[in-house]
């Protein structure tokens, strides 16, 4: 509903006697309402000096970024909103639509099964969502490495796919990762947080529990280090009285993540997560997954 | 605040160090900043305070025990999250080059979050 020229007015008068007043924020809207970008983004970039925390406004600019066509700067914005309240319903829907629009179908359906239960009526979420899943199936099923030769048009499934004994190998390297000296775990998550192989836990196997909490400090630490102009994340580390836990990205917008106790070198534990990283590039390879 | 402010301080004089806040982990709110110009102290502070949530959970549900320490490595430098006891719920988050000394830098933290337990 566009707001009255009388609603404009008592909003400018209140800014003009308070400029720390939060009616930044629908005159902003209003004036992005009547295509006066600029004049909205100066006032959210005004308003966000006074108030860094506001979600909505973080949520607003990301909108003016895109309107401009400047979607990396509107997901930073986003993302910034849902690590102030991940339960920001507009940042969630714009994060789903911006990875659908980029062709990201995991992130895109991760996303958008959160906006559709915020708002089960919103149809555009509901058809990209629709598509999102029905081309992440695609994506999955599709692209056998590059170099293998074509299968004939009868050739079953099975006797080309070559992916359990791709499995197997990273299983029984991750495997042997964790039995290393004081390692009680070496795991690889994918992008949507989902276990692709190995344990974690010195006493019984938590890798389940503990991954999607991990799924998402991904993307944080990328745009950490991204405002920062620390170029890409290289990797977390995580010390607790118990433990040292390694995470390290990989080629598929997953991680690998290796614990070690804290009775053993860092160094060490270090040196075992870059060789669990090493197998989880190689399966992705030999899956053709890779990004 | 001001004995925030001087604590900071002390951590920024390590070579390499960019900066450095305390932050609430609950809602990644700054309650103390000494950081470089160009620093963009209140949405790394949110993100921070993210991942340190994020991780404090994943240990725990990994039977780990509490997270203390969180170090993010960029290609180009490095965030460092301490939360000690002593802080209660506020973290000291240090921004620095790549290569600074790391243990250098634990060192100072330590010895100020000492001197702000007591």
């Amino acid at each position: 509903m566009s707001a009255s020229p009388m609603q404009v007015k008592q909003w400018t008068d209140e800014l003009a006697a308070d400029p720390a007043s939060t009616a930044f924020l629908p005159l902003a809207r209003a004036y992005r309402e009547s295509a006066k970008r600029e004049a909205a983004l100066r006032l959210v970039l005004r308003g966000l000096e006074r108030h860094p925390h506001h979600v909505d406004a973080h949520h607003l600019l990301g909108l003016l970024y895109r309107d401009a066509g400047d979607n990396v700067k509107a997901a930073d914005e986003w993302g910034i909103a849902l690590a102030l309240a991940p339960e920001h319903p507009g940042a969630r829907r714009e994060m789903g639509l911006a990875a659908f629009a980029r062709g990201d179908w995991a992130s895109a359906v991760k996303h958008l099964e959160q906006a559709q239960a915020n708002d089960v009526m919103d149809q555009e979420v509901r058809a990209a969502l629709e598509s999102a899943w029905q081309r992440s199936r695609v994506a999955a099923r599709a692209a056998p490495p590059s170099s293998a030769p074509a299968p004939a048009p009868e050739a079953p499934l099975p006797e080309q796919w070559d992916g359990g004994r791709v499995f197997d190998a990273l299983a029984a390297e991750l495997g042997s990762l964790s039995q290393e000296r004081g390692i009680v775990g070496a795991v690889m998550l994918d992008a949507q947080g989902f276990v692709v192989a190995g344990r974690m836990g010195a006493d019984r196997d938590r890798a389940g529990e503990i991954s999607a909490v991990l799924s998402g400090a991904s993307s944080e630490a990328e745009r950490a280090v991204r405002h920062l102009k620390m170029g890409a994340w290289k990797g977390i580390l995580v010390e607790t009285p118990r433990a040292v836990v390694r995470l390290a990205p990989t080629g598929d917008g997953g991680m690998v993540a290796v614990a070690g106790r804290r009775d053993v070198p860092m160094g060490w534990v270090l040196r075992v997560a870059a060789r669990a990283r090493e197998s989880a590039e190689r399966f992705l390879a030999a899956m053709g997954g890779a990004r | 605040m001001s004995g925030y402010a001087e604590l900071l301080d002390r951590v920024n004089r390590v070579t390499g160090v960019r900066g450095s806040m305390v932050v609430a982990v609950e809602d990644g709110l700054v309650v103390a900043e000494e950081l470089m110009l160009g620093v963009p102290g209140d949405a790394v502070a949110a993100l921070v305070a993210s991942i340190f949530r994020r991780a404090r959970r994943s240990m725990s549900a990994a039977d780990f025990g509490d997270a203390a320490f969180v170090q993010v490595d960029g290609e180009d430098g490095l965030l460092f999250a301490a939360a000690p006891p002593q802080l209660g719920d506020l973290l000291l988050v240090v921004v620095a080059e790549s290569w600074v000394n790391v243990g250098l830098v634990r060192l100072e933290a330590a010895r100020v979050v000492e001197a702000l337990g007591g």
